[in-house]
């Protein structure tokens, strides 16, 4: 399609932008000789297109996937000449099949697959990924019944946050009075759709950067789904999301080393990140360990015809729209949180009574998006809010809280529920029970 | 003070005179000043001149380039948001360590050998802090509000945010550069009345005039000058050890594995003063065989710079071995993992030539041939000099590429714009230093004429 938001957005389970590609699995390339990236010509009969190989773990062996509706010659600037048309070979008797006389061939060429993860030795670093994702309980999951065996098991699972008060600074500094701003993520609702990418992407005026800078580790997504592999990843592995916004971290790392002042915390717990002071140092996103800052390495809003004056009239008045050389990140749609203050303020003064921000009645882009409600907002200071709710659940946990980021995002640990007739797969393998930190 | 010949173990022994025997006051001050003012300048310094000009071009170029479209330019990402900038503005301000040490530390201790390589090294140090200064000013987004990071007074009565060291690096080096170049200035006055007496009339004589500030070399004058210079000495020596402890904070305070930990104070000083020594050979060894000042500098002088850079080459090896132990120790999966993945990673080549460059390389200062034979010395600098360049690469890359949330991970590669920047900024050192030796005295001549006396009396060796 002629739609850069949707040609930019990662494919949940491969991460690919911008094109599509023929995915096999990396058993099945090795015994053919294909490595990731080449092109090879596909003919049946006297059909015949070329394509890019994409290794892909989890994809059945001796099968290859082409995704039709891609190759696309008439249709826009940004839709034009994106991945291979898989119309060509289809086949009016069996339009979504092709099971004989199926040839592939290596030509010889190369073809860039902008994905974004890692860009280098893709069956090897998935699998590292794998396990230091394993390792670093990123993701925690277990079994319907360990939970109820050990329904803490999500708190038990890694290294354990530091105590609040372990601190040389007054502890009582990081009370927050008020409203108190924070969010949870439930990895048991989230299928790894990336809507809530998108709708960051169009509430906040995130520009598209083009497949080039996507492979060169620049896409501007503020919020992504990470996508973790577990199990055996050759013969029977198993997927997990997880979307990763910006934590608002108690503890920011990112705030005391900016050395200009550009990000700073807010009474409310948010981290505010101020565009017009960044020079654009970058040691805030060095120092991020959720990596969920983003630079405007270029003047990204007036690239792929984003500034044609159409554009200009997509984006959202409320938010500003960044120029080169500004840090950028998940605010909490802090637009959203303004507008519903005044709003509030505003019928408080009519009838005389207390402002207040109804539970649920503000939501973040990423929240109202979400098909299966995954992620919750509002203020934690109100024990009675649907996200005080949600972090009193047992399953909740931060990540990577044992570095003492004290991160106002977090997340609902995943349950599986597997049929007992089927064999422990790696799909469903259970999580250790009651592993200390 | 006089030394005895007798008793002295055999590797203490004099390895070369401090000066070649058979010059006196006349001689010292027309060999170094004329250099400056009668004789033409040798054939290689044109190649210099020319070639830092060249570089200097390109660096101009590829900066207005960047400045137009941005930061996009070169190969920095998400999640790698320092490249080349950073690697090559601490390895200049490294670079500059050992002039400052030269002049200073060695100047608290007696040393007499420093004589006749301080002015050298000192402008050298000089250079090299300008040429680190142009990085942090390319390396942010937008440069043309780069003021904010100094503490001017404004009407939003908005400071700085001083518990960055990003922050700390303006202060340090700011006040590395400015006493550097009072203390450089400082011991330049008596050499530049030399050079306003011995030169013809021109406005060169009247440019030597001004900035000899009326120097006559009375008695009072000297005392004056004697304390002036020690003070200077005495603030200068303080920031051999704290200017690159601030810009190792750059790392230290962050979160960072590869980053967090407390070896990188001492490791970088460390690794400061060994590049900076390896550098000043490089230009050293050269420089004395093409303005003939191999009497001067002598094989005493490369000799004891080379046994500083054993010294200091063993502290930046027991740095190596620090990080790897701590990493181990610690325990941490991400501080564990960060050092697996140095030596087996994308990057694992770079590691390896670093302990190549850095650990088994400078083994070979331990022969005294290599020490005392210019060519494979100064074969061994450049390879040092990479290395240093190579370890800054490989704390900033591999530590950058792949930290706390794998899916985050990414690669880093420089682009041409990247090494425009690298190459370019060697130009304009390798241009301020051919200016350097054409207009300044490159020995102190008073010093060499204190030395000569001291010699003659058989007070120093």
């Amino acid at each position: 399609a002629n739609n850069g938001w949707l040609q930019e957005l990662p494919k949940p389970l491969t991460k690919l932008t911008w094109d599509n590609a023929l995915h096999i699995h990396p058993s099945t390339a090795k015994e053919r000789e294909l490595e990731h990236e080449d092109v090879v010509i596909i003919k049946v009969g006297e059909r015949e297109v070329k394509a890019a190989v994409m290794l892909m773990f989890g994809h059945p062996k001796d099968v290859a996937t082409l995704h039709l509706g891609y190759g696309r010659q008439v249709v826009g600037y940004i839709g034009k000449d994106r991945g291979f048309n898989a119309y060509t070979l289809q086949d009016g008797d069996s339009p979504w099949h092709l099971s004989e006389g199926v040839t592939i061939a290596k030509t010889g060429d190369t073809y860039l697959l902008a994905r974004t993860e890692e860009h280098n030795n893709i069956e090897q670093s998935l699998q590292t990924q794998a396990q230091k994702a394993h390792d670093r309980h990123l993701i925690r999951e277990n079994t319907l019944d360990q939970y109820k065996a050990h329904p803490e098991f999500a708190k038990h699972m890694g290294h354990h946050a530091p105590e609040r008060d372990n601190t040389l600074y007054d502890p009582a500094e990081k009370d927050y009075t008020g409203l108190s701003w924070g969010m949870t993520i439930d990895l048991n609702r989230c299928n790894g759709c990336s809507v809530c990418t998108m709708a960051c992407q169009v509430e906040n005026n995130i520009p598209i950067v083009g497949k080039v800078e996507v492979s060169r580790g620049r896409e501007m997504h503020w919020i992504r789904v990470d996508r973790y592999y577990k199990g055996d990843m050759y013969n029977d592995v198993g997927v997990a999301h997880q979307p990763v916004p910006c934590m608002q971290c108690e503890n920011a790392p990112c705030e005391p080393v900016c050395p200009v002042g550009g990000t700073m915390h807010s009474a409310e717990g948010l981290n505010d990140m101020i565009y017009n002071r960044c020079v654009g140092t970058r040691y805030c996103a060095n120092n991020c360990p959720y990596k969920v800052r983003r630079f405007n390495f270029f003047h990204y809003q007036i690239r792929e015809g984003q500034d044609a004056p159409q554009l200009k009239m997509m984006r959202n008045p409320n938010v500003t729209v960044r120029s080169r050389g500004v840090m950028e990140k998940c605010t909490y749609c802090v637009q959203r949180i303004n507008r519903a203050r005044i709003d509030a303020k505003v019928a408080a003064s009519k009838t005389g009574s207390e402002t207040v921000i109804e539970d649920g009645s503000l939501r973040t882009a990423c929240q109202a998006a979400c098909p299966s409600q995954a992620i919750d907002f509002g203020n934690i200071n109100d024990p009675e809010s649907r996200v005080s709710l949600r972090k009193q659940n047992s399953r909740d946990y931060g990540l990577l809280a044992d570095i003492g980021t004290r991160p106002r995002t977090t997340y609902l640990a995943k349950l599986s529920n597997p049929s007992p007739l089927l064999a422990a797969s790696g799909a469903n393998a259970e999580a250790h029970t009651a592993e200390h930190g | 003070m006089s030394v005895e010949a007798k008793n002295i173990p055999a590797a203490l022994q004099v390895v070369a005179p401090l000066a070649q025997p058979g010059h006196n006051f006349e001689s010292i001050s027309a060999a170094v000043s004329d250099v400056i003012l009668e004789k033409p300048m040798p054939k290689p310094w044109f190649g210099t001149l020319g070639l830092g000009f060249m570089l200097l071009g390109i660096l101009g170029a590829s900066t207005g380039y960047l400045f137009w479209e941005g930061l996009g330019l070169w190969g920095i990402n998400n999640p790698v948001g320092w490249g080349f900038a950073i690697v090559n503005l601490v390895w200049w301000i490294g670079i500059g360590h050992a002039g400052t040490l030269i002049s200073a530390i060695l100047l608290l201790f007696n040393q007499d050998w420093r004589t006749a390589i301080n002015r050298f090294a000192e402008a050298m140090t000089l250079v090299a802090v300008m040429c680190a200064g142009i990085f942090p000013l390319l390396h942010v987004g937008r440069p043309w509000a780069i003021f904010f990071i100094f503490p001017l007074p404004n009407t939003m009565s908005l400071w700085p945010q001083f518990r960055s060291p990003l922050l700390w690096d303006v202060f340090a080096i700011s006040t590395y550069f400015t006493v550097s170049l009072l203390f450089w200035y400082t011991g330049l006055i008596p050499d530049l009345a030399t050079l306003r007496d011995r030169s013809k009339k021109g406005i060169g004589r009247f440019l030597y005039g001004i900035f000899a500030l009326g120097w006559r070399g009375s008695a009072r004058h000297w005392y004056r000058y004697e304390m002036a210079y020690l003070l200077l000495g005495g603030m200068s020596a303080p920031l051999v050890v704290s200017v690159h402890t601030i810009v190792s904070f750059d790392f230290a305070i962050s979160v960072v594995p590869g980053w967090h930990t407390t070896i990188f104070p001492p490791y970088f000083v460390a690794g400061a003063i060994y590049s900076g020594f390896a550098m000043v050979l490089t230009l050293m060894i050269p420089v004395r065989v093409w303005f003939g000042m191999k009497d001067f500098i002598t094989i005493r002088h490369l000799d004891n710079m080379a046994k500083v850079m054993l010294a200091t080459g063993l502290v930046v090896f027991y740095g190596y071995c620090c990080e790897a132990f701590y990493a181990w120790y610690s325990g941490s999966d991400y501080e564990r993992f960060m050092m697996w993945n140095r030596m087996t990673g994308p990057y694992a080549w770079s590691y390896a030539c670093l302990l190549l460059c850095n650990a088994a390389t400078p083994q070979l200062l331990w022969f005294k041939w290599v020490r005392t034979n210019p060519i494979p010395l100064f074969a061994l600098t450049i390879v040092v000099n990479i290395g240093m360049w190579l370890e800054r690469y490989v704390i900033v890359v591999t530590s950058l590429t792949r930290d706390y949330l794998p899916q985050a991970w990414g690669e880093y590669a420089g682009t041409v714009f990247d090494w425009a920047a690298y190459v370019g900024s060697m130009g304009l050192f390798l241009f301020m230093m051919s200016l350097f030796v054409k207009f300044l005295p490159m020995i102190t001549i008073f010093e060499l004429r204190l030395q000569q006396h001291q010699l003659d009396k058989g007070e120093i060796r």
